[in-house]
């Protein structure tokens, strides 16, 4: 029979493989470091340095993750690519099954990119599916702020809104949602909306994450901060903020404007068209064709 | 009975010869019997692009504008020139590259009715199917003969404001001349540019059916001077539009 400061001690050293493995939690260590004797010490002193090494490893993961997709996303040539890019990622950091990229143009949130990954959807982007849904107005057709849809609220007040379950919320019109759910039998839950803002501060689009899973058990819970999202977040609205400004640039100078001066384009062609010379020529020309004819 | 399709464009610079030569190889891949007439006396160049050595120009378009030779005589089959198979001829009939002759023609001038005797001489005893005019930029008394004689002509332009004005009069010219066909090319258009656009616009601007819009592309302009494109990238996008625009001219 072990005795109970070696069952102790076996759950500190099995705090420290977990601390090894990356799974530690304090739960593991709760009841010792309660304890004021030297074990309990020796537990606090554990959990001290596990969670130095987690939050390490938590820098290092933002780094190793968010540096390769921020030089992916700014070299990317491909609009398209480098919206779907957008999207994977953060879907893929946030352990999210949808997510719906939109782009603001002309007041109005036209949707880019649609992925569902439960449905094995995918819309826009390098996809060759076209978008099906419907772009967002900011405003209504009286011009009223439109602050009903959660993108287009976002977009309006810049600010990111959390939605632990769209289907009990009050004060947001998910009726959008609500007939996607209908058609594909999906259930949309929990949702983060977040306006992405270029260098000027005015808002270019709006990134929405549908349904985060957790990632043991799959079960669909609201959305957690997360610092790699948002270094994300950051890197890619810069990305698509140059983007959008080369594009606007470019398509401003490949505007063809044709000017042609009618009265000096009259007068250029009565000094050809009056010469003896072209008087003849058409004169014979006429005379030509009708033989050929 | 020959069909005479004349090339121009107001400016120089638009692709014309290029454009020319490339038409005259796919109409010979297509079987046909092609005459190729450089009359841009004052700055010749189409030659270079069928390969054609100064030393193999027996005699030239200026030699028979002297009285020199006959239009035949200066005629040359290239079609071995294009290293590339074509089932049928092309005859090019250059113009003299020489300084001298180049100076001497210029300068004294020469009888404008003979190019339309050579013209019509050349085509029937080559029995050309087609005889394609590389005219010189601008609107001399030679352009504006090749342009009257013409069942097809092909004007020539870039998106870029210095064809602008002189497109708009050459359009109108040909028109008063009662022009059969003319087909409107805008050649090195830019990428950043959206060709549907462009159409739309010149078509407004000229009241002309734009025929082709052809992108500007590195691979035709790296091979510009030392072959036929069309040859050598036979399913390159111009290449189809070129393509295209051969249907045009034989509808």
């Amino acid at each position: 029979m072990p005795t109970s400061s070696e069952k102790e001690l076996a759950k500190i050293i099995q705090a420290v493989r977990a601390v090894g493995a990356g799974e530690y939690s304090s739960a593991a260590l709760q009841s010792l470091l309660k304890q004021e004797g030297e074990l309990g010490q020796l537990a606090h002193a554990v959990d001290e340095m596990a969670h130095g090494v987690l939050s390490r490893d938590h820098q290092l993961q933002l780094l190793r993750r968010v540096i390769p997709v921020g030089v992916s996303l700014s070299v990317e040539k491909d609009f398209n690519r480098l919206l779907e890019t957008l999207v994977v990622e953060a879907q893929s950091v946030t352990n999210a099954d949808a997510g719906t990229l939109y782009l603001l143009e002309d007041k109005t949130l036209r949707f880019v990119i649609l992925r569902n990954t439960s449905l094995k959807l995918m819309m826009g982007g390098t996809s060759k599916n076209e978008i099906t849904l419907r772009s967002v107005r900011l405003f209504n057709e009286d011009g009223s702020e439109n602050r009903a849809n959660v993108a287009s609220y976002a977009a309006l007040t810049r600010q990111r809104v959390h939605i632990v379950d769209a289907y009990e919320t009050e004060g947001f019109d998910f009726s959008g949602t609500k007939s996607f759910d209908a058609q594909t039998g999906y259930h949309s839950k929990s949702f983060l909306t977040i306006p992405l803002e270029g260098k000027e501060k005015e808002v270019i689009g709006v990134l929405q994450l549908i349904n985060a899973k957790d990632a043991d058990t799959g079960e669909i819970i609201p959305f957690a901060d997360d610092d790699v999202l948002e270094a994300l977040i950051l890197l890619a609205s810069a990305a698509l903020d140059g983007y959008i400004r080369e594009e606007s640039l470019r398509q401003e100078i490949a505007k063809l404007r044709i000017e042609v001066n009618e009265s000096h384009r009259a007068k250029q062609v009565s000094e050809i068209t009056d010469t003896q010379y072209f008087q003849i020529l058409q004169e014979k020309a006429r005379e030509l064709r009708s033989k050929h004819k | 009975m020959s069909r005479i399709v004349s090339i121009h464009s107001f400016r120089g610079g638009t692709g014309k010869s290029n454009v020319a030569a490339n038409l005259a190889a796919l109409l010979a891949a297509e079987g046909e019997r092609v005459g190729v007439v450089d009359t841009d006396i004052a700055s010749p160049g189409i030659h270079v692009l069928f390969n054609l050595d100064e030393a193999e120009i027996k005699h030239s378009l200026n030699d028979y504008l002297w009285g020199k030779c006959s239009i035949e005589d200066a005629a040359h089959d290239v079609t071995a020139h294009l290293n590339s198979a074509v089932k049928g001829q092309i005859f090019l009939i250059p113009s003299s590259i020489k300084a001298g002759e180049i100076a001497r023609i210029l300068r004294e001038g020469y009888d404008v009715g003979l190019l339309n005797d050579g013209f019509r001489a050349v085509a029937k005893d080559l029995k050309l199917d087609f005889l394609l005019i590389d005219t010189h930029p601008g609107m001399n008394e030679e352009t504006l003969l090749s342009i009257a004689i013409s069942d097809v002509l092909i004007v020539i332009m870039r998106p870029d404001q210095q064809d602008y004005q002189g497109t708009a009069v050459t359009v109108d010219v040909a028109r008063k001349l009662d022009v059969p066909k003319m087909l409107m090319l805008v050649n090195k258009v830019p990428q950043a540019f959206d060709s549907d656009d462009v159409r739309t616009r010149v078509e407004q601007t000229y009241k002309v059916d734009v025929t082709a819009v052809i992108p500007h592309s590195e691979e035709m302009m790296a091979l510009a001077s030392s072959g036929i494109f069309a040859l050598h990238y036979p399913d390159h996008a111009v290449t189809k539009i070129l393509r295209r625009v051969v249907q045009a001219i034989k509808a």
